[in-house]
């Protein structure tokens, strides 16, 4: 007997050939293989044979049966009823298809235009942001805002084509455009600031060179002002408004995405620096620049440090420790969300698969069920294509249907994902527009349906001689049962690495959370008030403070009030201060306040005493930190001095230590602080707090105003919170990515769930006879329930631990995320491993039970 | 109208006349226009052709040397023969007077 033609090669033409004709198809092949091997040998007849069959399976060799429109739409026709039969299991695949979808496209729609969409401005990759640096023991720097001096010193380096600077801090002021004054947040800029920027004016202009020289209070106004505050007056360009009095001409209106990455403006007002390269120490600048297009980041980084370190020689009191480094615009954007977008996007992903896989359990179910109606159809002559794309036709159907559900729920879900978002992540104007979302959509719907179609249509429409194959015996097929182990498996696997993610932020939020502030929140009420310069010189703001203080004091619902200049956790900044005849600098924030703050705050004292009402002779607190700071040796700080910025400043009197607040966030330690009376003309205060005696904070607000409008009519309150509020915020990074990463944990592991539940009610319901066999020879409850339990607990174990690795092996994504917890903390995976085996015998526990309760009789019957 | 693969299918069956099985037409096709035929669309082709009933088919006996497989053999209807004819004239009357040039290389 001469050799065999390859079988592999034989197997894949008899899948092209219909079943009917396949005897003759490969007879024919026969043939020729034998008389070619007798001719040409063995070799060359394999080779043509392997072409034959390649030639079948390669595109363009498939004939199309009919017209293809009236195809499609006779299979979705199809489709449709098909679904329409079993509504259950339909709306059951498309709320499934809307978890994973609305998921990926609530993610989506914020992850794409933060981290990936280009910003509003042209040719972004040459624009810097200046930091100074500041060298920090042990290493490393810190980086701080920059003097007039330092940012001419910047500005003169060759390597930037254009550079601007603007004030570190944006100021509240008070706009009056009808009876009402309103607050708004003012940067300061420099006139090139547009310009560098590659701003376009969307009615008049930007600031010219040329403004530099004249002396005229200019504004450019954000759109949002410009319709909020000025109805979108188109007259707008020319008008003269007063802000905190003083005259200010509009000349511009600029799109509201301006601020993105510098500050988030209600308008920008010009202002002029001095060239003067002398240390003022005054350090309220940031700059932006342009590099020049043939200078790489490097490079321009070398030159400042050129020039930093020349001024550091000249003035080495400010600047010995000090360089200038400019760093890329974008990631100065992108970067602080970069970390938790991520992760979104990678536990979108994750429940993307479950649902995935949850939708192939689903669907083989169906098919399954499905055998007789397809070997029918195999038999009245429908092709396997045919069969194929009706199952596929179904699952894009289902698909797009889920898509819809999904998107509408990712569009009402987005405003709180926005609303979740941490401040400056997200600009309404970037949103993508409604066709992109939906074109997303509905391609990752497509996708999805494919891939779900994919396995399961194609072993439902290989089965052409199901009719005949049918299972008969007592037993479910093993290879059925793999399958859908295997499923369970993967599914969980996805789940654990999702749980494990979420359980890890979420421990670490419970941290940030335990973490104690330093001071107390308990319904206070925070009000900003801004004293235009030009009517309070510093003996009419303390006088101004002083009064409102006692008034909004002795407001019937209030029980204590004070004013300060920053509240914590809502500002970074710092001052140094000099311990008395040294010249040693420590950086500590500085606190100006009235003297009931440490009460309406509750810091509490530690030595010495608080500050009075009237302090002439500048008695300062410092914070424990502080105190072990400027006396590393132990020496006791009261009664020493220290001066204000440098070793020539002016000296003030420590009275008292009081305990530290966590002033930049909860998750660094406590910063040092100074605290100093508000009657220190520098820091004017900007705060006003008032502690509710027992009603809800809001409603000190209307007295408050009363208050306020008694004594300048002219004075906005702007950013009504409570101090609660404050320490609220400062978690709400934290708290957005725990509440989707959560979401999408849940909801995986429901769908998983529901997958074990499904598969071992199939399985039981298979092995009906087996069981009843079991029982009736005497096999009790407990063995019967192990066995049903059995053939999904090697699954799940399988599952849990590939998901403790995978988990582990993302790990570095979350890492970022944590406060004080490793990524691999064994508790949080133990934890989620013993969890999940939970969940996992409670969906088992039903089908198990009515295995349990099988009665062998009527099984038997059957 | 036949389509291309059926039209050369039925030009293969008037040579081969009783000889003709899925093997002897791919060869014969392949002999003259160079063509290597997938025996998917040889098999698809020849069920269109009984559709139309322009070829009848019987089932041969199991033979060794084809793995103990069975030939389809084929056979022209007198529609099948028409057919052929009627292709063959609509072949004529189209390249009447192209002859030159499709000649020419």
């Amino acid at each position: 007997m001469s050799a065999r033609p390859p079988r592999l090669a034989a197997w894949l033409i008899g899948r092209r050939v219909d079943a009917a004709d396949r005897e003759h198809a490969l007879g024919d092949l026969d043939e020729e293989y034998v008389a070619r091997a007798a001719r040409h040998g063995r070799a060359a007849a394999r080779r043509w044979y392997w072409r034959a069959a390649l030639s079948e399976i390669l595109p363009g060799r498939i004939s199309a049966p009919r017209a293809p429109r009236k195809f499609y739409r006779e299979e979705f026709r199809a489709a449709l009823r098909a679904l329409r039969r079993a509504p259950a299991a339909s709306a059951a695949a498309i709320l499934t298809y809307a978890l994973g979808i609305g998921a990926n496209i609530a993610i989506f729609s914020v992850a794409w235009p933060v981290l990936v969409a280009p910003l509003p401005f042209p040719d972004e990759q040459q624009l810097v942001d200046f930091w100074l640096t500041v060298e920090r023991e042990g290493g490393g720097f810190g980086t701080n805002p920059i003097s007039e001096g330092d940012y001419n010193d910047i500005r003169s380096a060759s390597a930037f084509a254009a550079t601007a600077a603007y004030s570190s801090r944006l100021a509240q002021l008070n706009l009056v455009t009808g009876t009402d004054p309103r607050q708004v947040a003012v940067a300061h800029v420099t006139p090139a600031f547009f310009t560098v920027l590659g701003v376009q004016p969307l009615q008049g202009r930007t600031f010219l060179p040329s403004d530099e020289d004249t002396n005229r209070n200019l504004l450019v106004l954000n759109a949002r002002t410009w319709r909020t505050a000025f109805g979108a007056d188109p007259g707008i360009i020319g008008r003269v408004v007063r802000i905190d009095n003083t005259p200010v001409e509009i000349v511009g209106v600029v799109p509201s995405t301006t601020g993105l990455g510098t500050h988030d403006a209600d308008a920008w007002w010009m202002m002029t620096l001095s060239t003067s390269r002398a240390r003022e120490r005054a350090y309220f600048l940031r700059a932006i620049g342009r590099l020049r297009p043939d200078v790489s980041l490097d490079a321009a980084n070398a030159e400042l440090a050129t020039i930093m370190a020349r001024a550091a020689e000249e003035f080495p009191e400010a600047n010995r420790f000090v360089s200038a480094r400019a760093f890329s615009f974008r990631e100065a954007v992108t970067g602080p969300s970069r970390a938790s977008l991520m992760a979104l996007t990678l536990g979108a992903g994750l429940l993307l698969m479950v649902a995935a896989i949850n939708l192939t359990g689903l669907m083989t179910a169906r098919t399954l069920q499905r055998v007789r109606e397809v070997a029918i159809r195999r038999a009245l002559g429908a092709s396997r294509a045919r069969v194929w794309s009706q199952f596929a036709i179904e699952q894009l159907v289902l698909a797009l249907a889920g898509g819809l559900v999904g998107m509408a729920a990712a569009w009402l879900a987005l405003d709180l994902v926005i609303g979740l978002a941490p401040q400056g992540t997200w600009h309404p104007d970037r949103a993508l527009s409604t066709p992109a979302v939906l074109v997303v959509t509905t391609l990752l719907s497509l996708a999805l349906g494919l891939l779900v179609a994919a396995v399961p249509a194609w072993r439902a429409a290989s089965g052409g001689h199901a009719l005949q194959t049918q299972t008969r015996g007592a037993t479910a097929s093993r290879a059925t049962t793999r399958a859908r182990t295997t499923i369970i498996a993967a599914q969980v696997a996805l789940t654990v690495m999702l749980l494990v993610s979420a359980s890890l932020v979420a421990v670490s939020l419970a941290r940030v959370l335990g973490v104690d502030p330093g001071f107390r929140g308990g319904g206070t009420l925070v009000a900003d008030i801004a004293l235009p310069p030009s009517d309070y010189d510093a003996a009419r703001a303390r006088q101004f403070f002083d009064t409102l203080v006692e008034r909004a004091g002795a407001l019937p619902a209030a029980s204590g009030a004070c004013a300060l200049n920053e509240m914590p956790l809502e500002n970074d900044g710092g001052m140094t201060w000099v311990p008395e005849g040294t010249t040693t600098l420590v950086l500590a924030t500085h606190k100006s306040v009235t003297a009931g703050c440490f009460d309406v705050l509750g810091v509490p004292l530690i030595r010495g005493r608080l500050l009075t009402a009237s302090e002439p002779d500048g008695a300062v607190l410092v914070s424990e930190s502080m105190a072990r700071a400027l006396w590393p040796d132990d020496r006791d700080p009261i009664g020493r001095q220290i001066h204000m910025g440098l070793p020539a400043g002016p000296a003030m009197t420590i009275v008292g230590i009081v305990g530290d607040i966590h002033n930049v966030s909860l998750e660094r330690d406590s910063q040092r602080q100074v605290w100093m009376s508000h009657e220190v003309r520098y820091f004017p205060p900007r705060r006003i707090l008032v502690r509710s005696a027992g009603v809800a904070p809001a409603s000190l607000a209307a007295p408050l105003r009363a208050v306020v409008r008694d004594l300048d009519a002219g004075l906005a309150l702007a950013n009504l919170r409570t101090v609660d509020d404050i320490v609220d915020r400062a978690t709400a990074p934290r708290r957005f990515v725990l509440w989707l990463l959560g979401g999408f944990a849940v909801i995986a592991l429901l769908l998983s769930a529901i997958g074990i539940y499904g598969v071992l009610a199939y399985l039981v319901g298979q092995r009906t006879t087996e069981i009843g066999l079991r029982r009736a020879l005497g096999a009790p409850t407990s063995h019967i329930t192990a066995l049903v339990a059995g053939t999904v607990g090697l699954a799940i174990a399988i599952g849990t631990s590939a998901g403790l690795a995978g988990a582990w092996g993302v790990s570095s994504l979350v890492a970022s995320l944590l406060y004080e917890m490793s990524a691999t903390d064994v508790r949080v995976y133990a934890a989620v491993a013993v969890f999940v085996a939970l969940a996992s015998a409670l969906a088992a526990w039903p089908p198990a039970q009515r295995a349990a309760r099988i009665d062998p009789g009527r099984a038997l019957r059957n | 109208m036949a389509g291309d693969i059926e039209q050369l299918i039925l030009f293969a069956l008037f040579r081969l006349g009783p000889d003709a099985y899925g093997a002897t037409i791919r060869r014969d096709i392949e002999a003259r226009t160079g063509r290597q035929l997938a025996i998917s669309a040889v098999y698809t082709a020849i069920a269109r052709l009984e559709q139309k009933k322009l070829v009848r088919t019987h089932i041969g006996e199991p033979i060794a040397e084809r793995g103990g497989r069975r030939r389809k053999h084929l056979r022209l209807t007198p529609a099948g023969e028409r057919a052929a004819r009627e292709g063959y004239q609509a072949f004529r009357g189209m390249i009447d007077g192209l002859e030159e040039r499709f000649e020419t290389p």
